[in-house]
């Protein structure tokens, strides 16, 4: 990839086989292109009525080896890599499953298929970012929202939302850490094509 | 987290725990503060242990970062409720400070025709908190006309525009009674906003309970009795109340410090909002802009906040003359 990943490298390296990709350089890679898929992908890994625990495990297993395999070179196109992988790996599950899901391996040709639109230019993008993240604000509980506002908009500390709500510390950061987690499962599923105006 | 205690037997899965872990480490590096050498050890170790850590924190932190965006909507001056504090309850100068606005406002004809009443009014983007003879306090918000019966035995107060909130020291034997277009609202031991516009009259409830009473004979509805929590809208011909949440109600009234809180509300409204807070005077040029829905805090006078998000976040064009902003879909 020609760009250069400004987000600051995590950690050391893996154990080098061959000519790996730098940490770095799967990170942005990751963030870019697979993120992206996840809302196609839950669709996909759900299929069959699994529970949403085992969906979830599902797609951290997925994650995990999108990105052992992108070590060795990071594929172009991503998406096709990403669903073999995908396909793969519920193949196998089903395999080791007792109960086979109805549906569980079918069509995934068509799921990818949903995604393919041109880029929209940057304004609409700013815009639908905004929206974006304001809806997914709008969808978190209370607390957790409270939190995330207080924080990112209003600037405070984690200090002083706990005395502007009269609560502990450490409770702030639980809603904090559970708005984390809730505002990426909300703004990964959200199909980037999702039109939010009336 | 009370409100899922339904779900606390489910085991979490494998992918939870990492992400709590995960989430957890991103919160002590961007959030918290002081982080340390050790700190980014431990990182790096769990990091270090299996992909599936990485790609979790990776996850999580493209979209931690990403809210950052969010703080271009933080209001220009002090953070939230700084600003104001100072102001709320300090009904003697409050009250001077109306009393010398009603001078302004000399050609009110209502102190010609019912001499019986004092008037109190605020300008456009003024707050002011009087405190009645009885103790009761009223807290009028921006470009609102109140009178109060002179009269010893009577509590009896007319909302002539705008809107004001209660907290009213309840007396069974003296009722309290707001007049609001042709409704009368009684307190029946509470704390409450009335609002007025030009059709209808809206009637929020913080604590406590009051009474709408239609005009007698002309309404379809009888009296209608609100509770904690209730919104009622009142006009010609029918009362409909909505039951809230607490933190709706006080999203409602956080004029009272001077902040306006949307959710999910279309531009059309806010504007509204912002035109009665401000002299400078927001204009919607074309309806697919007026239907936008925004969710955020702001400072009920600081227009130049709603222009700037307006501009950087809805990709909308600001233009402004004089006293006139005015906001249209950008030309692309």
């Amino acid at each position: 990839m020609a760009d250069k990943p400004k987000n600051t490298f995590e950690g050391q390296t893996s154990p080098v086989l061959g000519e790996a990709v730098a940490m770095d350089a799967l990170e942005a890679w990751f963030v870019r292109e697979v993120l992206p898929l996840e809302a196609v992908l839950i669709q996909y890994l759900s299929r069959g009525g699994r529970s949403r625990t085992d969906v979830e495990d599902l797609r951290q297993d997925l994650y995990e080896k999108v990105c052992a395999a992108a070590q060795n070179g990071i594929p172009n196109p991503t998406r096709p890599f990403v669903f073999t992988i995908a396909r793969n790996l519920l193949v196998d599950r089903v395999r080791h499953e007792q109960v086979v899901p109805f549906d569980s391996v079918e069509n995934i040709e068509d799921l990818s298929l949903a995604i393919d639109e041109p880029a929209p230019d940057r304004v609409v993008i700013a815009r639908q970012e905004l929206r974006r993240l304001q809806m997914a604000l709008d969808m978190l509980p209370e607390r957790q929202r409270n939190a995330i506002i207080m924080r990112k908009i209003n600037g405070l500390t984690i200090r002083e939302i706990a005395q502007r709500a009269g609560i502990a510390n450490r409770t702030v950061e639980e809603h904090l850490t559970e708005g984390i987690r809730a505002l990426a499962r909300i703004l990964y599923r959200q199909s980037p094509n999702t039109r939010h105006l009336p | 987290m009370s409100d899922v205690s339904a779900h606390t037997a489910r085991e979490p899965g494998r992918a939870e725990r990492i992400e709590a872990r995960a989430s957890e480490f991103l919160l002590r590096r961007y959030d918290v503060g002081g982080w340390s050498e050790a700190d980014q050890a431990a990182l790096d170790a769990w990091l270090g242990e299996t992909l599936s850590h990485r790609t979790a924190y990776w996850r999580l932190k493209a979209a931690w970062l990403r809210a950052d965006r969010l703080d271009a909507l933080r209001p220009l001056s002090a953070p939230v409720g700084a600003a104001s504090a100072h102001r709320a309850f300090t009904p003697g100068l409050k009250l001077a400070a109306a009393i010398a606005l009603v001078a302004l406002f000399g050609g009110a004809g209502w102190l010609l025709s019912e001499p019986s009443t004092q008037t109190f009014a605020t300008a456009v983007g003024e707050r002011s908190t009087l405190k009645l003879p009885d103790g009761s306090h009223v807290e009028l918000t921006t470009n609102t006309v109140l009178r109060v019966a002179r009269s010893g035995n009577r509590r009896t107060v007319w909302l002539d525009k705008g809107e004001a909130f209660f907290q009213v020291v309840h007396d069974d034997k003296k009722p309290f009674v707001i007049h609001a277009l042709n409704f009368k609202v009684v307190d029946l031991g509470t704390e409450f906003s009335v609002r007025r516009d030009a059709k209808q009259i809206e009637v929020a409830v913080l604590e406590g309970s009051v009474r709408i009473d239609p005009p007698a004979g002309q309404h379809q509805s009888g009296p209608v009795r609100l509770g904690v929590g209730d919104i009622a809208v009142a006009h010609n011909n029918a009362i409909s109340v909505r039951r809230k949440s607490a933190a709706e109600i006080a999203d409602g009234l956080s004029w009272r410090s001077g902040i306006l809180v949307f959710r999910r509300t279309p531009l059309r409204d806010v504007a509204a909002e912002f035109n009665r807070w401000n002299t400078e005077q927001i204009v919607i040029d074309d309806p697919a802009t007026a239907n936008l829905t925004i969710s955020a805090r702001l400072h009920a006078t600081d227009v130049d906040v709603f222009a700037r998000m307006a501009r950087t976040f809805l990709g909308l064009n600001v233009t402004r003359r004089g006293d006139e902003i005015r906001i249209s879909r950008s030309q692309m």
